[in-house]
């Protein structure tokens, strides 16, 4: 494989008046893709949170690397967070329900109207089933759609540290399934506002689960 | 000239290197063993066989790769070799093109080196209680040293067994036969006549011929060791062709053999073939249709809707007009900048703006117009109630987008976006001069330029079966004017051994390709191509080229095309004519003094069925011969292009030479398939046999069809969820 690619950068890897360094951007390109960055792993300070005059959430891929991100839209409940490096999620309430930039990308998820996800419900509130569809763009260009029921289920009452902030949450856990497919999401839910402040959620085959933190809550 | 011309390097666009009509081979290699790093898939393929088929060892079956799936395999036992690129050409069809070298083959010992075409055909697909059947031709053309047919039935008898039982012609009735069951229906079907001499034509008169038929089968097991099949067959093949000189004869009919996968798209098998020769392959496999990019990249700007304090600028009151104006197209151009497109011009019409945009970086056209749509939606002002944004390819408006500005803050991401938004939006000829288009002030001239190593290969001669040149190759281009630049390539050699090809031409025609051995000897350096183009657009649905000066490698001339394509219809129909002359050897500035005029009309067509498309080009050809080319080729959603032509000429076969007729295959590749890039860069390549001189047709760059089309309905269609990607 890195062979290959180094073999297309050899190919490529000419000189152009479009490039914008030395090798030209087809050229970076490639390095990058044979040699990866280190993830990119923000150190995230309680001062630094407190400074930002915007919300923040942190996110972590499941290979480890991470990108805090901020809301650049707000349009009909949607919010749109994005990374410097220009990667983006749409958050309906407290759940993912679109990603662009990271490959494999989740298009939308038709998240029910009722479901607690999607307005600060108090944690009594939460258990129950309820039908998402999930429609993320394959390989090959197409739609793939599936349509998931998810259990949700309360679990252990406890408290969470995020960057220097300590919340009592109730766990809420949630089994989905639907076709060939099963993931578990899991939620740390403030148990009287509702408020998520941690959340592992499932958002397509090739990027499987992120987990997202609020470090500085939007407020409307 | 009796070899065929392969070329690897990268190229533009639309660019085809007019001297060898070329294989870029090496990076489809390059490609498919990208794909040893991608996750297995869940359904296993049918093995292939020492023929690169699906199939057992050395035999058939009924079996089929998944559609478009696309190999390259090599085999070998005791000095023969067999190289086949093979192709799931639809569903049901699956094409080989295999080139075999057979040692001692000769009565004088000599080897001979054969080309060779396979077609199956899946009659029946396998259900619970039925067999799947195909129907196949070995070597279907040409001289027809592999020539056989068969008839085979598959049948899974557990998910990991199948077994295959099989009557066969030809060659595939050699061994073990018995009496032609065909021979007791009509006379003369016990006989098998030879194949053509000059080869490259159907050998129709020899299928299913000849004095026995015979039956062959076997058994595949997918064994629980994972990526491990074991196989099994009765061979119907007694190599009669090999041994006659003294080669390769088995020793019993029975043949054993492993395939194993150690990662998809990458298989190795072993063999103990005929009692008396270990034999061992290796196959790539890759699926067009199934990119090896995941998509990722720099996200697109969030749509703001109008209304949102960050959202698109409105007027207030005493707001200065002309101002909030200049700020939104400076804005608006600055957005498309951070989407990596370009902005050409703006036109402003009652509450409606259309934007034209240049797209450099998008190989899906829809994913260009996804990104132009939310530039424009954050940037224009409030005022503006409807969209348009109008792609641009060579200073040619060739498609536009129009959308209620409504609508699509509506709809961005909301589920089923994609289908509501293909609703709500109108694609429309682009007009060529809309009422009150501004043009965005350009930089003119504007010069563009780019080294790149090229690598060109030769291959399939008798006297040597791989040469190459591994060069550098210069192209510049200066826009003078919307449509009018001036452009052209420069290539130097750095190392190789093209210049040592010796073969002479024998061609009676006027050599208009046949002396392409004299363009590589001499022309180093080379001026590949240098010319002034100016593209027009008379009208909203006719586009037009004019070119003049060193079009190609080998000619120099005018060339001037008219296109017709509705931007909603499958159906193109082009005019080119030209008059060229042939040039020096040298490749530099002088010409040779044969001069010809030659051009087509050409009919295209976007069938909408499987991807398949078709274009039909009658015309006269370089060397005066009068004719038609039929191309069939499947361009897939992603870019990717497979196909293959054939050209009639009135030049009899005869007076062709060696292939009887000129014919080929052609790939275009995205790169933008292979990786997360942002490039509309890729590989086109035409891999043919023989360089020969009939039917031959002058490789002039921008025609206008590949141009316009990606732009166009059919394409957009097929790849229209990457609107919002």
């Amino acid at each position: 494989m890195r062979a290959a690619l180094l073999f297309l950068a050899v190919t490529l890897g000419a000189c152009s008046s479009d490039g914008t360094d030395a090798f030209g951007p087809l050229a970076s390109g490639l390095r990058d893709q044979v040699m990866p960055q280190a993830p990119e792993a923000p150190v995230v300070t309680r001062a630094a949170v407190e400074a930002s005059p915007f919300a923040l959430i942190r996110v972590r891929m499941p290979e480890g690397g991470a990108a805090v991100m901020t809301p650049l839209a707000d349009r009909g409940g949607v919010l749109t967070y994005m990374s410097a490096n220009r990667k983006s999620l749409a958050v309906t309430g407290a759940a993912v329900t679109g990603s662009h930039g990271l490959g494999g990308d989740l298009l939308w998820m038709d998240l029910p109207a009722r479901s607690p996800l999607r307005h600060a419900t108090p944690v009594q509130g939460w258990a129950g089933t309820e039908a998402r569809t999930y429609a993320h763009l394959g390989n090959n260009l197409a739609i793939a759609r599936q349509r998931v029921t998810c259990q949700r289920r309360l679990g252990p009452a406890g408290s969470i540290e995020i960057v220097g902030r300590r919340h009592a949450v109730r766990r809420v856990d949630e089994q989905c399934a639907g076709g060939a497919l099963t993931f578990r999401n899991r939620y740390w839910v403030g148990p009287a506002d509702g408020r998520v402040w941690r959340s592992e959620q499932w958002v397509s085959p090739l990027i499987g689960t992120l987990q997202i933190e609020v470090l500085k809550p939007f407020e409307r | 000239m009796q070899t065929g011309a392969l070329c690897a390097g990268p190229i533009h666009r639309t660019a085809r290197d007019p001297l060898c009509r070329v294989i870029r081979l090496s990076v489809l290699l390059c490609c498919l063993a990208v794909i040893a790093a991608y996750p297995a898939r869940a359904q296993k393929s049918p093995v292939r066989n020492l023929y690169g088929n699906s199939g057992i060892i050395d035999m058939p079956s009924a079996e089929v790769q998944p559609d478009a799936e696309i190999a390259v395999s090599f085999s070998g036992f005791e000095g023969y070799r067999r190289s086949t690129l093979s192709f799931q050409i639809l569903p049901r069809i699956e094409g080989a093109l295999r080139y075999a070298v057979l040692p001692g083959f000769g009565a004088d010992g000599s080897a001979l080196y054969d080309r060779s075409m396979d077609l199956k055909f899946q009659l029946l697909r396998e259900g619970p209680n039925q067999p799947a059947v195909a129907l196949g031709f070995r070597d279907l053309l040409g001289t027809g040293v592999g020539s056989g047919e068969y008839l085979v039935a598959t049948k899974h008898l557990r998910p990991d067994l199948a077994v295959s039982a099989g009557i066969g012609w030809g060659r595939l009735g050699s061994a073990n036969g018995f009496a032609n069951p065909f021979a007791h229906l009509s006379p003369g079907w016990d006989e098998r006549p030879a194949g053509a001499t000059t080869g490259g034509t159907f050998n129709t008169g020899q299928y299913f011929k000849g004095e026995t038929a015979a039956l062959f089968g076997g058994v595949t097991w997918d064994t629980p060791v994972r990526g491990l099949r074991l196989m099994a067959e009765l061979s119907s093949d007694a190599y009669a062709p090999e041994g006659r000189n003294g080669g390769f004869t088995p020793d019993h009919p029975v043949n054993f053999g492993l395939d194993y996968q150690p990662s998809n798209g990458i298989n190795f098998g072993l063999y103990a073939l005929y009692g008396r020769a270990v034999a061992a392959r290796l196959s790539l496999s890759a699926n067009p249709r199934r990119s090896l990019s995941t998509g990722a990249g720099p996200a697109p700007v969030p749509v703001r809707a109008r209304g949102d304090p960050n959202g698109p600028p409105a007027a207030g009151p005493g707001t200065n007009a002309t101002a909030l104006w200049a700020a939104s197209i400076a804005a608006l151009s600055t957005a498309l900048a951070e989407e990596a497109l370009e902005l050409d011009g703006i036109g402003l019409s009652g509450d409606t703006a259309e934007i034209r945009v240049v797209n450099r970086s998008y190989t899906l056209i829809s994913q260009a117009y996804g990104r132009a749509l939310r530039a424009a939606q954050n940037s224009l002002p409030a005022e503006i109630g409807k969209i348009v944004v109008t792609m641009m390819e060579g200073g040619v408006p060739v498609s536009s987008l129009s959308v209620p500005r409504a609508d699509f803050e509506r709809i961005a991401g909301t589920p089923e976006a994609e289908a509501k938004l293909a609703d709500a939006v109108t694609l429309t000829d682009a007009a060529p001069d809309p009422p009150g288009l501004i043009q965005m002030p350009e930089r003119l001239p504007r010069f563009r330029w780019s080294v790149a190593p090229v690598l060109a290969i030769n291959a399939f001669d008798p006297d040597n079966p791989v040469r190459a040149d591994l060069g550098l190759q210069a192209e510049g281009q200066a826009v003078l004017a919307h449509g009018f630049s001036v452009s052209g390539a420069v290539t130097k050699k750095l190392v190789g051994n093209l210049d040592q090809i010796t073969r002479q031409s024998d061609s009676s025609l006027p050599r208009v390709r046949s002396d392409i051995a004299l363009y590589l000897r001499e022309g180093d350096p080379a001026i590949n191509r240098l010319t002034a183009d100016y593209l027009f657009k008379p009208s909203p649905q006719l586009y037009g080229r004019l070119s003049a000066g060193y079009l190609e490698r080998m000619f120099a001339g005018v060339s001037a095309e008219l296109l017709w394509k509705p931007v909603n219809s499958g159906i193109g129909l082009g005019l080119e004519l030209n008059y060229v002359g042939q040039r020096a050897f040298d490749q530099l500035f002088g010409l040779r003094d044969y001069r010809v005029a030659t051009g087509h009309a050409s009919l295209y067509w976007d069938t909408g069925w499987q991807q398949v498309e078709a274009q039909l080009d009658i015309g006269r050809y370089l060397a005066g011969d009068w004719g038609g080319t039929l191309t069939l080729s499947r361009h897939f959603a992603n870019g990717w292009r497979v196909g293959a032509f054939a050209t009639l000429t009135d030049v009899p076969f005869d007076a062709y030479g060696e292939g009887s007729f000129d014919k080929g295959i052609l790939l275009e590749i995205p790169l933008s398939w292979a990786s997360n890039l942002r490039t509309r860069k890729r590989y086109d390549g035409v891999i043919k046999p023989l360089a020969r001189d009939g039917g031959a047709r002058l490789n002039v760059e921008n025609r206008l069809y590949p141009l316009v089309q990606d732009a166009h309905a059919g394409q957009l269609r097929a790849n229209w969820a990457s609107v919002w990607r």
